[in-house]
């Protein structure tokens, strides 16, 4: 349950948690900049789906609060800081929206004219603009800080738009001192909103899927969806293609479904219809013996054009004699963009068949079979051009009336179409050529010398007739026969233009079906170019990535080593001045001991000073090599380094670094270099006062002997 | 801070790390103790201490050594400047301000969080290197004062000032200057220089959190759960973002580093 009222206890803290229940949760977030609040109010959204809150007032609520709040905010420790929290339980939503007020909280007056809803001063305004789109307004300001925080709730169930003056409480302001005297109430759970998995929440599903492969815009995306939607209409499941492939294809499909309209009697159920009725035709003639009247054409006519028997015996629409019904064809044919297209084909063939209606009606006036057909391309109905007969009995009437009705509704399944065919020039030229070829057969075969025959004998036999009967039921008899014989060159004529659509058909699928064939080749072959080039990429990557990781290993190997060697040198060097040290304080003792010490203690000592001497040369033989060592290192360091700033550019910290050791190394080598030269120096020098303290030894000696033989001498006197 | 060894033979040499002098600033705070070499006794003396700072007298008087040496110590500080330098880097952006509060927040979260160990705790004394790197210098004079005026409680302010910056941090409070007035006012507030006069309740929360656990300079490791255990609003939100640190930018298996003992130069 949510949290009573704040009527039993003393609010002394912000925080919108202490109006929900203890298992709420609250996400926070605190905004430096009003940047980006609508994606804020997004990722707020996406962690309320799932309750019933109404999300055009949350939206207000979130953007209008914290929008606002910016125009009354008071920059703190220098930063203009919003935070919003937004809490719910099961019940209701609480959102808060703290800053900083600049102006003066006077709380009497807000109440007051918040609550005659007469807000005065820019707080009020805020207030009683929340007020408004919200179930409750809690209001806290603290006044040591001028830290205000407004917190608008919104009940579950009145946002369902039940009760809509349903409140969850009116106006309430807290206005509190600095310190905490009660236990702070909290939510279950406070997130903030960047430790959301934003990126996944912001990103709709279906982006999710596409738009990172293909980089698409939302607009793009969208009407993507929406196309591929209706291609799976069209399709089905069994969709052969990709979006891609049917955005490059459309063009094509485009044609393909141009040629559904214009194209008609392709498909080999009509083809086959189209032989039986010539069957029929011939049986026709051959059977029908008997003179029927000629019916004219009734108003039904146009209906009949229009509607096709089923073979369930219904009539269904068959519209243009096009795959798809009417509705259908512009259902499917307009994503394809041919909707408009479509319209302009159906108006042309209102256009033809108010032609048709106009010829029918020239046809009534004429009679004439001949004009209808020279009338009709390709030949819409042929009428028989017999002249109708009063007594004319019922029997032939009827008789007569099917067989119209027939062949209306023949013609009307053997008309191409009602349009202009999509033919080329050539093709229509062929087309009439053929057919010509087979009227010229028909006229000049067998069955057209048997009836110039029969005419001749016919006119023979109604001059010898005298009774008019005769005479009508001859002519009736010739016009049948050369009615049918128009009917049969007609059919010819119909068989040709169907043969040859078909075959142009066939020509424009092969071809179209041979182009996206190659553009869908294409399309593999690019995605592989792609892929190809991502792997060469990647493989690239992950070259410089090794590289990166060696030469990383490299240079912290590098720069322990040059650690370890600048320990070693400045051990050395140490090493080296204390052996300096020792060294000068001998070479003190012994000049005192030249200096002072009596000539036999000298003698005693003289063999100390050559031990010592020994040693100093092999110090300095020692001291010769370090420094010899300190070359090779340095040269090492050097080359070292040059390698380093060769391959590693961007490293400057580093390389700086590097050289500044080195520096230091030299400027240590050098001293000790110079030290070495002291010592060298010194060395010299001892070596020329060894010289010299001998030669003074050899004088001491010869001194020492002659007095050794004075005092022999002395003694032996 | 009282560290181990205030000489050092010269055949410790390894243990310490030299540094040209030059490199050496005035008034910044030290990382580890402070070394320099004496020839006549072949041994290291220690200048400075851990969280001590040179004065420019000082600096002229000691640049005859041409070379200083820290305490190898200085090495654990090395992810905490890296990270601190790459959230500076970050916050210091021209184009902060395009990027969204929570991807802000977010980012910052993801430095700063392997710098808990998985054990779930860390030094006040690396949040001290840490923040110190992030922020603004409290300033010369101010920092001879406090040095001046006591030592532990001028290095009991450095630590909860920037105690209270990390938590702010945390909390998603993603503004250079933001930080650098809390740190400010954190250390005038406990110096006692300033009375604290915070106009923000939660970050007033912050700094009282920051002085109740890290009351001084002896408190060696802050744990992060120790906010899993209050009811406060501002704990609840450090609790759940320790337990986004732990469950998802922590590295597993990472101990944390430590000033104290072998590794270390202090003495515990």
């Amino acid at each position: 349950m949510a949290k009573n009222s704040t009527s039993d206890q003393k609010i002394n803290k912000f925080g919108v948690a202490q109006y929900l229940s203890d298992f709420s949760k609250v996400l926070y977030n605190n905004l430096f900049v009003n940047l980006y609040a609508g994606q804020t109010t997004d990722l707020l959204m996406t962690q309320l789906k799932k309750t019933k809150v109404n999300e055009l007032k949350m939206r207000v609520l979130v953007l209008f609060g914290l929008l606002e709040a910016r125009s009354l905010n008071d920059r703190v420790e220098g930063e203009s800081l919003v935070t919003i929290e937004c809490g719910f339980d099961d019940e209701k939503l609480a959102i808060g929206v703290t800053f900083n007020l600049k102006d003066i909280f006077n709380k009497k007056q807000i109440e007051l004219n918040v609550g005659q809803k007469n807000p005065k001063t820019e707080i009020e305004r805020y207030i009683n603009a929340i007020t408004e789109y919200s179930d409750g307004v809690i209001v806290h300001y603290q006044e040591s800080t001028k830290r205000i925080e407004v917190i608008a709730l919104l009940d579950f169930d009145a946002t369902e738009g039940i009760t809509e003056n349903k409140k969850i409480k009116d106006l309430e302001i807290f206005v509190f001192g600095k310190k905490a005297e009660v236990p702070e109430r909290t939510s279950e759970k406070y997130i903030e909103l960047g430790d959301l998995n934003y990126k996944d929440l912001l990103k709709k599903e279906m982006d999710k899927n596409v738009s990172e492969e293909l980089d698409l815009s939302y607009g793009e995306f969208i009407a993507k969806n929406a196309q591929e939607n209706y291609i799976k209409k069209l399709y089905g499941s069994k969709d052969p293609f990709s979006y891609d492939e049917k955005v490059k294809l459309k063009d094509v499909t485009n044609r393909l479904y141009d040629e559904k309209i214009n194209v008609s009697g392709g498909s080999p159920e009509e083809e086959d219809t189209l032989e039986k009725k010539v069957g029929d035709y011939r049986e026709v003639l051959q059977s029908e013996t008997q003179i029927v009247k000629g019916t004219p054409a009734s108003g039904d006519d146009e209906q009949i054009l229009r509607e096709k028997p089923s073979t369930d015996g219904e009539t269904k629409p068959e519209g243009y004699n096009v795959k798809f019904s009417e509705d259908e064809k512009e259902e499917k044919l307009m994503p394809y963009g041919v909707g408009e297209s479509l319209k302009g084909k159906r108006s042309k063939l209102n256009e033809n068949d108010n032609e048709t209606i106009k010829i029918k009606g020239e046809y009534e006036d004429t009679q004439q079979a001949t004009t209808v057909k020279d009338k009709l391309n390709y030949g819409l109905i042929e009428k028989k051009s017999i002249s109708s007969s009063e007594d004319t009995d019922e029997a032939s009437k009827k008789s007569e009336e099917k067989k119209v009705e027939a062949q209306k509704v023949e013609a009307q399944k053997l008309s191409p179409i009602e349009d202009e065919p999509t033919l080329s020039q050539s093709s229509k030229d062929n087309i009439e050529k053929d057919s010509s070829q087979l009227a010229n057969t028909i006229d000049s075969g067998a069955f057209g010398k048997i009836l110039i025959k029969g005419k001749e004998e016919s006119e023979e036999v109604k001059r010898e007739s005298k009774e008019d009967k005769t005479k009508k039921w001859i002519d009736r008899f010739m016009g049948d026969l050369f009615s049918e014989k128009s009917k049969i060159q007609l059919l010819s004529k119909q068989l040709n233009l169907s043969i040859k659509q078909k075959e142009f058909k066939f020509k424009t699928k092969e071809k179209s079906y041979q182009e996206e064939l190659r553009k869908r080749k294409e399309i593999i072959h690019k995605k592989d170019i792609i892929l190809n080039n991502v792997k060469e990429q990647v493989h690239n990557l992950q070259v410089k990535l090794a590289k990166a990781k060696s030469e990383t290993k490299k240079n912290v190997g590098g720069d322990i080593l040059i650690k370890n060697q600048l320990t070693k040198y400045e051990k050395l060097l140490s090493v080296s001045q204390d052996d300096n040290e020792k060294l000068g304080k001998q070479v003190l003792e012994l000049k005192k001991q030249l200096s002072n010490q009596p000539a036999k203690v000298m003698q005693v000592e003289n063999k100390d000073t050559l031990l010592e001497l020994n040693n100093m040369k092999s110090d300095h033989d020692r001291l010769k090599r370090h420094l010899e060592e300190f070359k090779k290192i340095n040269k090492q360091l050097m080359e070292k380094l040059t390698q380093s700033n060769k391959k590693q550019g961007t490293s400057i910290t580093k390389t700086t670094e590097m050289k500044n050791r080195l520096e230091q190394a030299m400027v240590l080598s050098m001293n000790s270099k110079k030290e070495v030269t002291n010592l060298q120096g010194k060395l010299t020098d001892k070596v020329k006062e060894e010289i010299k303290l001998k030669n003074q030894l050899k004088l001491l000696l010869v001194e020492v002997k002659k007095l050794k033989k004075s005092g022999g001498s002395s003694s032996a006197a | 801070m009282d560290f181990y060894y205030k000489k050092l033979p010269l055949e410790l040499f390894n243990e310490l790390r030299p540094f040209p002098v030059s490199k050496v600033k005035p008034y910044q705070l030290l990382l580890a103790p402070v070394y320099v070499f004496l020839h006549k006794n072949s041994k290291f003396l220690a200048l400075k201490g851990p969280l001590d700072f040179f004065t420019e007298q000082e600096m002229e008087k000691y640049s005859t050594y041409e070379v200083m040496y820290f305490h190898r110590s200085i090495e654990l500080c090395t992810p905490f400047v890296i990270a601190s330098k790459s959230v500076k880097d970050i916050l210091s952006l021209e184009s902060v301000d395009m990027i969204p509060s929570y991807e802000l927040s977010d980012s910052v979260l993801r430095l700063i969080g392997p710098l808990w160990s998985s054990e779930n705790k860390i030094e006040p004394y690396f949040i001290n290197i840490f923040v110190d790197e992030l922020c603004a210098p409290l300033g010369n004079k101010k920092m001879e004062e406090a040095s001046l005026l006591d030592v532990d409680l001028f290095e009991c302010a450095l630590l909860q000032s920037s105690w209270a910056v990390f938590l702010a941090l945390h909390l998603g409070y993603c503004n250079l200057n933001f930080l650098n007035k809390l740190r400010l006012n954190t250390f005038d507030s406990v110096m006692g220089f300033e009375s604290y006069n915070g106009k923000n309740e939660e970050v007033e929360d912050l700094i009282s959190i920051a002085r109740s656990t890290l009351k001084s300079i002896e408190t060696k490791v802050l744990y992060g759960n120790y906010f899993d255990k209050k009811n406060e609003r501002v704990c609840k939100k450090m609790s759940s973002k320790i337990n986004r640190i732990q469950n998802e930018v922590c590295v597993t298996g990472l101990k944390s580093a430590t000033i104290f003992g072998k590794e270390g130069a202090f003495s515990g």
